[in-house]
């Protein structure tokens, strides 16, 4: 970690808090987890005031989350009317959209907090499904506020210890995400198999 | 089985790669938890405020700002190296008066 983020956070406090969270949410990689939790340490240091950098931390992430979801609905919209030209591809479309917005809300909810790099994808592939703006607003307010509080409050609790637990929280999202995909693909390999031997001892 | 292995080889490989970068990531977040430093002092840096010193050593902050004679109508807010621009001073020597405010802080609390 460079010692030039933790210093940006209390030399320009909250317009640099809202820049950075505009940038990371909005897909620009700049570590924005990590501008919390330094946020957080100024905060029990009684150099950042409390409810102002979580208005704005919030603020810009839901901003930046909006703009993911803009270009998804825009960009999604422009893909699928070439590609839909074909009767039978626009069915196979609007099957893999209806299922993809099944599993946007939560999607879009645990992207925030819990496996914060999916974060901006989420918001574009959910803003080409059509997603609704409400039902997307709805879901991203919650989960920014989950993210904002938690490594908020992550930084305020471990403030002696800023590197420490960055490196910790970074590698625990990493983790899952590994996790997940082990995991899918390990149901995926369970059931060729199933089906494999099914096949060999059947009639 | 080996026609499993035949037909399959991506998704076996796939799983086998997403299997060892899980275990890989997992042995990684329990050193980083077994090997978490115990409480000592964290050593003064340039990013740091006032504030932030103070409550790291656990002394006054009041007693920072008066040892680096620091106006009170000066913004408190500044890092360690803004003050030390402003006030034509190292990093370093700002430090040693920091530590030495705060050892005899400590020694008559």
């Amino acid at each position: 970690m460079t010692e030039s983020i933790l210093a940006l956070v209390p030399t320009y406090g909250l317009p640099f808090l809202l820049g950075i969270t505009i940038l990371a949410a909005a897909g620009v990689p700049v570590p924005s987890s990590m501008a919390l939790l330094v946020a957080g340490a100024f905060i029990a240091s009684g150099d950042l005031p409390l409810v102002a950098v979580f208005v704005t931390a919030l603020a810009g992430a839901l901003l930046g989350d909006q703009i993911g979801y803009l270009i998804g609905l825009r960009a999604g919209s422009a893909v699928e009317e070439r590609l839909a030209r074909k009767p039978t591809r626009a069915k196979h479309i609007a099957r893999a959209k209806s299922l993809i917005r099944r599993f946007c809300g939560v999607g879009v909810f645990l992207t925030r907090w819990l496996v914060a790099p999916l974060g901006p994808i989420t918001n574009v592939i959910c803003g080409a499904s059509d997603m609704g703006w409400m039902r997307f607003t709805l879901w991203d307010a919650f989960g920014e506020i989950a993210w904002v509080a938690i490594y908020l409050g992550l930084g305020y609790l471990f403030r002696d210890n800023l590197e420490e637990v960055a490196s910790l929280v970074g590698g625990a999202n990493w983790l899952l995400i590994a996790a997940v995909v082990a995991l899918g693909m390990g149901v995926r390999v369970l059931i060729v198999w199933r089906h494999h031997r099914h096949e060999n001892i059947g009639p | 089985m080996s026609s499993l292995w035949q037909k399959n080889k991506l998704l076996v490989l796939g799983f086998l790669a997403a299997l060892m970068l899980t275990s890989i990531l997992l042995v990684r977040l329990i050193a980083d938890v077994v090997y978490w430093p115990q409480h000592r002092d964290t050593e003064i840096s340039s990013w740091m405020t006032l504030g932030y010193v103070a409550q790291s050593y656990e002394v006054d902050k009041n007693d920072l700002v008066d040892a680096l004679s620091i106006n009170a109508d000066v913004r408190r807010h500044l890092t360690l190296q803004a003050i030390a621009d402003a006030q034509g001073l190292s990093l370093e020597q700002i430090e040693r008066t920091l530590l030495e405010t705060i050892t005899s802080q400590r020694a008559n609390p």
